[in-house]
């Protein structure tokens, strides 16, 4: 059998002096020379044919039983002459000796039979699949003679068309041409895999190596399957080769599960926990209940905020031909634990990556790397790409300032499961006056999170080889407490904001504003001032203007169903500002019909109803806008004296706040609860009011902070005109002329610049397509690289057996077994067929098996 | 050494298997040969743009 050596060989004395040394690479052989005498050698380096010395060589390989020596003819092949002398020597070299574990105690755990099935070994990157040409044995004879080629043709510059083209193609019609007789013929696959629907905690995976076995053998001789392969003694020739991964727990197996099937092209690349649903934050109060309706916020302080989320189920379809096992796992058998991400600064700038495990930075995460490609003209210094970094699952990377892990079973007071599946977590590590962004992400393992909230990130490098091999980009990486087996974090749900404004003591601002706008309706804020109304810069009116004048129009835009409705005094001194002359009403008495007082305005339905709608929408502003906005409003409304002059009214002496004087007017709610008399006292300050400009003054200051802060009450919008077109026509003219000309210069001279920019075009087009082909190939580099595995291999590469053969085999079978022992976990693949004797294809999988693995 | 048959059947601990250094020796001489045909045409067409 062919032996992989691995050596360090000892040169004892040579015939020439100083003879240099030269050659060429064999894979897995070391030399070192003593010192002195020749040049040493480092990496990998073996003697070929050019040799013209003959030397004396030593082979020392660990164990002491291990040792060979020869001698080496001037001219010879130094790989050869080890081979030779390890094979006269029966020493079989494949890998350092593990530590070994005495052998598992026969079979413990239920064998549950795996699924044999035909399958498909994926060539990496596209299919390039044409006719089939040439005969098995030749494959690898013909690969030695394409590499062959090849290495003579890069020395000469040649035109990128044919000849590697159809080389290459030839390569990969060959190694389809066996895949495909591979996928007809008789093979099979068994994938022993935990299956975890039926089986969650993996009962049948355990009992470690010799429970696989005794899985294999239940499955070769389970008469259920047919799919089995049935070797039979003296009449089948077959074969087989085991993978098997090991491990201590299940985590373990299904990590390296995992990157044994990646081989096989089943790669799990489902989030295994997708986004948390309905995410919220909302502020809380001293019951922690969220506080939703913005009333209640200004009305009870709220010191904390509360996150809410819901868990989704998982939504994957069973994979027809296989279990998608870890999706399952991820959220049928481990709970998954929460990671919240918080940050006090906006996540929506840049981060650069060099600044992720910087105390308090946040911001989505760019990387910058240097390409494979070069500045033109600057050999040496490449081109620095700047690029976005992503998650595992290609959503960008969003870094927050602060993490907090909740689980159910760390933090159980801060963390309780609602009945319903909806999860909370209560913040009170919060200030007012500052915004707070939220995210929150499921996720099982050991995450690092250190006591201040901080996560130490794996960060890759800036080479274009530190991309990830699988995805191809630059990953961030989620540190796990064991390198070996990083967390399972899941999708994050979308980022939430809240802002905590503090509330001035004392001051009801809803209230406030709701007041303030039926004040405001009752005067007919929302009627439009008459045409020939004027004013002075103090606001008074002038000339014939009504006082009830003032302050109308401040509202129209904000009046909605109240546009037809008009506040009319009935008594008191504003009954002189309406009605003609000499037709004073002057008169307050209940309807003679009803008996009813007559409604005062802000009494009336439709009046509280927009009061209220519009005092909640300014609230609400006010709340994201912050405390600043807030106080202001509160000195407006609070500083005395009236800013806009005292109101002598009687029933007003002494209000000197603008909060004093709305609060006053609009306290009658009911008149048939308060008696007449006072209704009648409540329209007489109605009346009053109604032509007092001080009054009306003050009440149109608050309204103008108001609207002007939310409810768009500014001056005439600016408008924007095209200056040379608009302003000064025939400037716009003489461009037009100008351009015509110049184009029609460009079109004379087209012509000929035109083929000449053609062609700079095509080969620029061309080195394009070339680099492009050349990342593509890199990248197929990087998938090979990413397909390395670490699993058992036992290959039995033919026999004429049977059944029994086959079981002999495995059990007598000596090397470096799996290790894992009751306690341990297995699994794994195996891949074997069967032929009758005398066909000629047997020879040829073993053939082909032995070239490929 | 240990006396066993060398031609039976052992379990080995295997990392890649012969397939991948077949088509990674592939892949870079097709590299290497593409780098060179990208190293010929950038000099045409420097000529090109620039003349000399």
């Amino acid at each position: 059998m062919s032996s992989k050596l691995k050596a360090d060989l000892t040169l004892l004395e040579e015939s020439a002096a100083s003879a240099p040394l030269s050659g060429s690479a064999t894979v897995g052989a070391t030399l070192t020379l003593l010192p002195g005498t020749a040049p040493s050698l480092s990496g990998t380096a073996a003697l070929t044919a050019d040799l013209d010395v003959a030397y004396k060589i030593s082979a020392s390989i660990p164990g002491p039983e291990h040792d060979i020596s020869c001698d080496m003819e001037a001219g010879a092949d130094l790989s050869a002459t080890l081979t030779d002398a390890a094979a006269a020597s029966s020493v079989a070299i494949i890998s350092p000796p593990t530590p070994g574990s005495p052998a598992a105690a026969a079979g413990t755990g239920p064998s549950t039979p795996g699924q044999w099935k035909s399958f498909q070994i994926k060539i990496p990157g596209k299919d390039v699949l044409s006719s089939v040409r040439n005969a098995l044995e030749t494959l690898l004879v013909f690969l030695e003679i394409v590499k062959a080629i090849l290495e003579t043709i890069k020395v000469f510059l040649v035109d990128f068309g044919n000849p590697i083209k159809a080389l290459v193609e030839a390569v990969l019609r060959l190694l389809n041409q066996l895949f495909e007789l591979l996928k007809r013929t008789g093979l099979y696959a068994y994938y022993d895999v935990p299956d975890l629907p039926a089986d969650p905690e993996m009962w049948a995976f355990q009992g470690g190596y010799a429970a696989f076995v005794n899985r294999f053998k239940g499955s070769v001789l389970d008469t259920r399957d047919p799919n089995r392969p049935q070797p039979v003694s003296g009449a089948t020739k077959s074969g087989f080769i085991l993978f098997v991964v090991d491990a201590g727990n299940s985590v373990q197996l299904l990590a390296l599960m995992k990157q044994l099937l990646r081989f096989f092209g089943k790669d799990f690349i489902a989030p295994q926990y997708a986004a948390p649903a309905n995410f919220k934050v909302l502020p809380i109060g001293d019951k922690q209940d969220p506080i939703l309706a913005v009333a209640k916020v200004f009305a009870s302080q709220p010191k904390a905020v509360a996150l809410e989320w819901s868990a989704t189920t998982s939504m994957q379809p069973r994979d027809p031909g296989f279990t998608d096992l870890v999706t399952r796992l991820g959220t049928e058998l481990y709970p998954p634990k929460f990671l919240i991400e918080r940050s006090e600064v906006p996540v929506n700038q840049e981060l650069a990556s060099t600044d992720v495990n910087t105390l308090g930075k946040a911001g989505t995460v760019f990387h910058t790397y240097d390409s494979d490609f070069e500045l033109r003209g600057k050999p040496g210094r490449r081109i620095k790409r700047k690029v976005k970094m992503t998650d595992e699952y290609g959503d960008p990377f969003i870094k927050f300032q602060t993490y907090a892990v909740v689980s159910l079973t760390d933090t159980p007071t801060a963390f309780f499961l609602g009945q319903l599946g909806k999860f909370r977590f209560i913040d009170t590590n919060v200030e007012f006056g500052k915004t707070y962004f939220y995210r929150v992400r499921a996720f099982s393992g050991d995450l690092v999170v250190d006591t201040k909230g901080q996560i130490p990130f794996v960060l890759p490098g800036t080479k274009p080889s530190d991309k990830d091999k699988v995805s191809n980009t630059f990953l961030i990486r989620w540190p796990g407490k064991d390198p070996k087996f990083p967390p399972t974090m899941g999708r994050a749900s979308q980022t939430a904001r809240i802002h905590l404004t503090k509330i001035p003591p004392n001051f009801d601002v809803v209230e406030d504003l709701r007041r303030l706008f039926q004040t405001a309706f009752s005067l007919n804020f929302h009627l439009q001032p008459g045409p020939e109304d004027k004013f002075d810069a103090d606001g008074n009116p002038v000339g014939a203007t009504l006082k009830s004048a003032v302050g109308k129009g401040s509202l129209s835009r904000q009046a909605s169903q109240l546009a037809a409705f008009v506040g009319v005094p009935l008594i008191g001194k504003g009954v002189s500002e309406v009605g003609a002359p000499g037709e004073e009403k002057n008169d307050y008495a209940a309807d003679p019909i009803t008996g009813k007082l007559p409604e005062l305005p802000w009494q009336k339905g439709r009046v509280r109803r927009q009061s209220a709608r519009l005092a909640s929408t300014v609230a609400s502003a006010f709340l994201e806008n912050g405390s600043a906005v807030i106080e202001q409003f509160r000195a407006i409304m609070q500083t005395a004296p009236l800013p806009k002059g005292t109101v002598s009214v009687t029933g007003l002496t002494g209000a000197d706040t603008i909060e004093k004087i709305v609060l006053k007017l609009t306290e009658v709610t009911d008149n048939e609860a308060v008696g007449a008399t006072a209704a009648q006292a409540a329209a007489t300050l109605y009346g009053d009011v109604y032509a007092d400009v001080a009054f009306r003054k003050n009440i149109l200051h608050a309204i103008q902070f108001v609207t002007s802060f939310t409810l768009g009450g500014t001056p005439p919008d600016w408008v924007k005109i095209a200056i040379l077109r608009d302003v000064i026509p025939w400037s716009g003219q003489f461009l037009y002329d100008m351009m015509a000309k110049i184009q029609a210069l460009v079109d004379a001279f087209k012509g000929t610049t035109e083929e000449i920019k053609d062609f700079i075009a095509l080969l620029v087009r061309k080195i394009d397509a070339m680099e492009r082909f050349i990342e593509y190939l890199i990248s197929m580099l990087d998938y090979i690289e990413g397909l390395a595995i670490g699993a058992y291999v036992l290959a039995v590469p033919g026999t004429g057996g049977g059944v029994q053969d086959w079981f002999n085999l495995i059990d007598t079978a000596g090397g470096t077994k799996p290790s894992s022992g009751p306690n341990g976990y297995s699994g794994g693949v195996a891949l074997a067929y069967v032929y009758p004797n005398v066909s000629p294809l047997g020879d040829a999988i073993k053939a082909a098996w032995e070239a490929i693995f | 050494m240990t006396g066993e048959d060398p031609n039976a059947p052992k379990w080995e601990h295997r990392s890649e298997f012969k397939i991948h250094s077949q088509m990674r020796s592939i892949v870079k001489l097709t590299i290497e040969a593409a780098e060179n045909e990208l190293a010929a045409t950038r000099r045409k067409l420097e000529k090109l743009t620039y003349g000399g």
